[in-house]
């Protein structure tokens, strides 16, 4: 396989050179590797004994894998470095001298072959073996594009990457839809990646700006592809154009083939995923037929920019799937449950609980803005404080709302951490006493609808306060958790109390998700009880 | 070097994009503005002995249109696709060209694609100024429709009070007649006249029945009020100040139980009014009472557009106390252009005493 390769690119380097290759001689290619490299000089594994002399030409080669581009099966290839003289030969390894750009470029490892010309007769020649007789077997008909591919695979066997990076381009540009693209794309981004490691920053030697014409679109709509065209100022020199394309504000560009049409033609359009607000930029990138490359219009770092509108408000209130979130949450809370204290042996009554409903409903907006809800609620308690006995001369007193509530909340992404997000709720009801109204807020850390860990607080005009700390968690992927602790004068702005809940919820479907809760509250140690709760969620 | 090129340009012989370096070259156009003809320029090679030709269409139609170039001024080559062809979402073309005399062996002259193909002609989006097409998507979202005949009616119970034996209702209804054209002519984007018609009884307190009032005098008015009004008449006008946020401003003339009087209501709005949107308002009628609203539309639901609604209101009667109405509505969409709605609703000056809302509403696009 290594061999195989050798051959074309032997003829054209001995026709470049102008040397002749007798084959009545025993001349040999003798091959090596290099072992060591120095600041001045390298050292290759041939010596005399191999033929070697001094002042012989050694060239040098990077071995490469590629894939074959019709089977894609693996190829080792190598890649030609350049040429040194050798300056010293000893019996095992001889001490070549190369210039600077060279010295720069081999590496150990690298492939050295000296032709040799060697003075004694050469060996009879093997007599070729019996051909099979036999019914000759018709050779497969290739189609054209296989054909094609082929020839230009046979051409660039053991030629520079400039030269591989170039035909293949020109290939691309002009085959844009056969069935080979796909692969020769990807064997371009191989060969590319490797020329750009292996081409030190200092030879990129500037060359003369390549140009297309071309009118770039005014105005541009978001989501649509853009069909564009280019007309080559120079397309003797041109074997190839790439445009490559980003959306405003993204570092790097994608790589989209131009196709070359009627000579002076370049044709391509950018991907409608790159054309979104505010904008789409790009540039043309021309390859020479040497593999040199030229910015043609715009450049990497100054592209043609093209602004595209952002979506009008409106857009966020377009009609998609998992929008809108409806909650109906159930909840009761006794802090009296185990307060067992008699007055003189007779039981009293302590009573102290409150219970809740409520019905929302969140539509979720894309941007800063991730909701905005609106609910209705119903509270009832009764009682609200530890060491009060009531009677009938001195029953409980009892608390009750019913209320409507508007809420937003503002959602700020972290690079590299959970997103923080602000909430703030408005309430406006009425208690027994008519009127009130009272307000909210949240800060969550992480996205509210999986892990998040948040804080909020809450008054309420007749109900008193109320605030928690509640990390919410998915252990498994149907199964949220949540942990809450919160402190609160409910109902009816009683003495503190402190909650404990855990709810465990099931999310059997994307769009259902029952919740269960329990709670523990107390406000002494001895005044304390159980809650419980239900709830239901509807994402849809 | 030399090598590389000798390889590129063997692997490369073939290639039939490269074959032709010559002939007719002619920048192509990006885009054009509606209504307005595209002017086509090309240099000719050889202009004498050959015909350019466009050849242009309508984007994804079927029939080409040919428009032969002539030369302008002894310099350049122009065609031009007319102004009525330009139209959204644009046109396609491609250039051709033809030996203008015959071949010497009689066989025809054959056609030469010279810019694109008509198998992949070269499109040209046509575009229309940002008003227009924001009017585009307005029209869309009402199906093409600019005038509603709309007509809400409800009632409003905020529960019955009673002392003494008197038995004193706190209730209202409301009906709403309007027509709406949308003239879309950027910001103001819809007029609407209408007429409402509020009528209620309230007890003639804040809150509770008055002192003194029992089942004998439970009618008369120092212990019941009649409320509102039966001729009210009101002129809005639709104010988008971006294409999805809207302020409606409305200015009311009423005939109420005691004199012409004035109103006005103004609600902010984001979204679809008829779909996915969140509102903020209030509502003035001078006598009658004040209210102020937040409402959340959502239409996710297919076919099913709904909304809460959270109100704050003295209504029928500024003297009564500031209570609050939780509504909620559904929709339902026909495709003739008429919309149907239902409204369900609690309301209540406190938490002891409230009453159920119902209400419905039609509404026909045209």
């Amino acid at each position: 396989m290594m061999l195989r390769p050798l051959r074309p690119l032997l003829l054209v380097a001995a026709l470049a050179l102008g040397v002749g290759v007798d084959h009545a001689r025993a001349d040999e290619v003798v091959g090596g590797q290099v072992v060591k490299v120095d600041q001045r000089e390298i050292y290759v594994n041939l010596g005399e004994g191999r033929g070697v002399v001094d002042g012989a030409t050694i060239r040098f080669k990077r071995p490469i894998a590629l894939r074959h581009p019709v089977t894609r099966r693996p190829v080792n290839d190598w890649l030609p470095l350049g040429a040194g003289t050798v300056t010293d030969t000893g019996s095992t390894l001889t001490r070549v001298a190369l210039d600077a750009e060279l010295l720069g470029q081999v590496k150990v490892g690298d492939l050295a072959e000296i032709y040799v010309v060697r003075a004694e007769a050469a060996s009879p020649p093997i007599a070729p073996s019996p051909t099979p007789t036999g019914p000759a077997q018709p050779m497969p008909e290739l189609d054209p594009d296989t054909a094609q591919v082929l020839q230009v695979w046979r051409a660039i066997t053991g030629a520079s990457l400039e030269a591989r990076i170039a035909a293949w381009d020109g290939w691309l540009a002009a085959h844009p839809s056969s069935r080979y693209a796909a692969a020769i794309r990807d064997d371009l981004a191989v060969l590319r990646a490797t020329h750009e490691a292996m081409t030190p920053a200092g030879k990129r030697v500037a060359q003369r700006r390549l140009h297309v014409e071309h009118e770039r679109p005014r105005r541009v709509a978001a989501g649509v592809p853009v069909a564009l065209a280019f007309v080559l100022v120079e397309p003797a020199e041109v074997t190839a154009a790439t445009l490559h394309a980003r959306s405003v504000g993204q570092t790097t560009y994608r790589r989209v083939e131009l196709t070359r049409e009627h000579g002076i033609y370049l044709r391509g359009t950018l991907p409608a995923e790159l054309v979104i607000a505010p904008g789409v930029e790009y540039f043309v990138e021309a390859t020479r037929a040497d593999g040199s490359t030229s910015e043609a219009f715009g450049t990497a770092t100054g592209p043609v920019k093209v602004e595209i509108a952002p979506p009008p408000l409106v857009a966020r209130f377009t009609l998609t799937k998992r929008r809108t979130k409806l909650s109906i949450i159930a909840s009761y809370l006794d802090f009296a449950t185990f307060d067992q204290r008699t007055d003189g042996g007779a039981t009293v009554d302590r009573t102290d609980r409150f219970a809740q409903t409520e019905v929302d409903v969140l539509y979720r907006l894309d941007g800063l803005l991730y909701g905005v809800r609106a609910g209705f609620g119903a509270y009832g308690g009764r009682g609200g404080f530890a060491e009060r006995i009531w009677t009938e001369d001195n029953p409980a007193p009892v608390t009750g709302f019913q209320y409507g509530y508007a809420e937003a909340e503002l959602r700020f992404p972290v690079e590299g951490g959970p997103s923080i997000g602000f909430a703030g709720r408005f309430y406006a009801g009425v208690g027994r006493d008519g009127f009130g109204v009272g307000v909210a807020g949240r800060a969550r850390l992480g996205d509210p609808d999986r892990t998040n860990l948040s804080v909020g607080v809450s008054g309420v005009e007749q109900l008193g306060f109320f605030t928690d700390m509640r990390l919410e968690t998915w252990p498994g992927p149907t199964l949220p958790v949540g942990i809450s602790v919160g402190v609160t004068d409910q109902p009816g702005n009683g003495d503190l109390g402190v909650r404990l809940a855990t709810e465990l919820g099931w999310r059997p479907r994307p769009w259902v998700q029952p919740t269960v809760r329990v709670s523990w509250q107390g406000r002494t140690a001895t005044h304390s009880g159980v809650g419980a709760g239900l709830g239901l969620v509807f994402d849809w | 070097m030399i090598i590389a090129r000798i390889i590129v340009v063997a692997a490369l012989g073939a290639l039939p994009g490269l074959a032709r370096a010559d002939g007719v070259r002619h920048v192509p156009p990006a885009d054009a503005d509606l209504g307005a003809a595209i002017e086509l320029t090309a240099q000719v090679a050889g202009a004498g002995a050959r015909t350019i030709v466009l050849h242009y269409r309508a984007q994804g139609a079927g029939r080409w249109n040919d428009v032969t170039f002539t030369q302008r001024d002894q310099g350049d080559w122009v065609a031009a696709i007319p102004e009525a062809a330009v139209l959204p979402p644009g046109v396609e073309y491609y250039l051709s060209s033809i030996a203008s005399a015959p071949s010497v062996d009689g066989v025809a002259a054959v056609e030469v694609e010279e810019f694109a193909s008509e198998q992949v002609p070269h499109p040209v989006g046509v575009l229309k100024s940002a008003r227009d097409e924001r009017r585009d998507r307005d029209l869309a979202r009402s199906h093409g429709r600019r005038s509603r005949a709309h007509l809400a009616a409800e009632y409003v119970d905020f529960g019955q009070r009673s002392s003494d034996g008197a038995v004193v209702p706190d209730r209202y209804y409301r009906i709403d007649l309007d027509f709406g054209y949308r003239l879309l002519a950027y910001p103001l984007e819809e007029i609407r006249f209408g007429y409402t018609r509020l009528e209620g009884s309230v007890p003639a307190s804040e809150r509770r029945v008055p002192d003194g009032c029992n089942s004998t005098n439970q009618d008369s008015p120092a212990c019941r009020v009649e409320a509102g009004f039966k001729v009210g008449g009101w002129f809005e006008l639709g104010l988008a100040i971006a294409e999805g946020l809207r302020f409606d401003g409305r200015g009311m003339f009423t005939a109420n139980q005691e004199s012409f009087a004035l109103g006005a209501r103004g609600e902010l709005r984001a979204g679809v009014a008829d779909g996915n949107h969140v509102a903020l308002g209030f509502e003035y009628m001078d006598q009658v009472g004040t209210s102020g609203f937040f409402r959340l539309g959502w239409a996710t639901v297919p076919s099913v557009p709904m909304a809460a609604t959270i109100e704050v209101t003295d209504l029928p009667n500024r003297i009564r106390a500031t209570g609050v109405r939780l509504v909620y509505d559904v929709f339902y969409p026909l495709p003739s252009g008429l919309r149907l709605g239902a409204r369900v609703g609690y309301s209540a000056r406190d938490q002891i005493i409230g009453g159920p809302s119902a209400g419905a509403s039609a509404s026909f696009d045209f």
